[in-house]
């Protein structure tokens, strides 16, 4: 059996939404996970003793649980909990950006523990108050020590949002899967959509050891 | 040499990603799930489709992954501490 060029490009179009609906599955997710990763950062560095219990317990909670087992259970259970229709996209993305989260807010804990504590202490003899201390001395350095782990949780993202597939979200993994059943084709679709995933995921993943050398060097 | 000398370093230094990817590979596991495998997930699908009650099923699911996958981390931490105070 060989691969049928033609016939994906006669299903480009499906393929190409579902494309879309992946990325737009990344954009909201990653929206969430830098806003939420931002939040429970702070939450993990505060003072209080229960906030960064809490933030602990958050980090530790959606690191651990498996994507799926998350995914199936916001999709069926807030619903019931609720009781308001809740669709596979808003309940998965949020997921997974929740997920993010978690992930994010070590990222950026990290880049701001690197920073050099000589760099504070410089910023406060200087006189430098809270927030300009924030803004001009600590955040520009932690956000750049960020960007490489950051880039490489990107690609991690971007796989994960293959998973919404199980719950009817229509991203490109459904649509190949869903194609492949009308034309009994399953070969040439799931082919397609491999080469399709490695050519979006492929230029973060270089991207990320890119930059991951430039710190190093 | 290399009982006494490279492994125990070795060890020490692997650890904690080998517990990280151990962590990714059993959270990767509750995927095969889709592929009809009866794992955890399908077990809870399954037994949620006939019993109508899919919230105290999932919930449950949930926290016996998270208890299984927070044991692998324990257990990860304490053999590090091991690792670190000399035995080897």
């Amino acid at each position: 059996m060989s691969l049928d060029w033609s016939l994906i490009a006669r299903h480009a179009p499906a393929l190409l939404q579902g494309l879309g609906v992946t990325l737009l599955i990344a954009l909201v997710g990653l929206s969430i996970a830098t806003v939420g990763g931002a939040l429970v950062c702070a939450a993990r560095r505060a003072r209080s003793a229960a906030l960064s219990r809490f933030a602990r317990g958050f980090i530790a909670f959606f690191r651990i649980t498996p994507e799926v087992v998350l995914i199936f259970w916001a999709y069926f259970c807030i619903p019931l909990l609720t009781g308001q229709r809740v669709s596979g996209f808003w309940a998965g993305s949020v997921t997974l950006g929740l997920i993010g989260a978690a992930y994010l807010a070590e990222i950026f804990r990290g880049g701001i523990e690197t920073v050099p504590r000589g760099q504070t202490e410089a910023a406060q003899a200087l006189g430098l108050k809270r927030y300009p201390l924030w803004r001009c001395v600590v955040l520009p350095q932690a956000l750049r020590f960020s960007v490489p782990p950051l880039v490489n949780y990107f690609t991690e993202f971007l796989k994960n949002t293959t998973l919404l597939a199980a719950i009817g979200v229509p991203d490109l993994a459904l649509q190949a899967y869903l194609l492949g059943g009308q034309t009994f084709r399953y070969l040439d679709f799931l082919t397609a959509i491999a080469l399709i995933y490695f050519a979006l995921i492929f230029p973060f993943s270089l991207l990320s050891r890119r930059l991951e050398l430039r710190h190093a060097g | 040499m290399w009982r006494l000398v490279i492994l125990p370093q070795a060890l020490r230094l692997v650890l904690p990603p080998l517990v990280g990817t151990v962590i990714s590979i059993f959270k990767a596991t509750a995927i095969l799930s889709i592929l009809a495998i009866n794992d955890l997930m399908r077990a809870a699908s399954r037994v949620s489709s006939y019993t109508f009650q899919p919230v105290e099923i999932y919930t449950i699911a949930a926290l016996l992954a998270f208890a299984v996958g927070l044991a692998i981390t324990w257990g990860g931490n304490r053999l590090e501490n091991g690792l670190k105070r000399g035995w080897a």
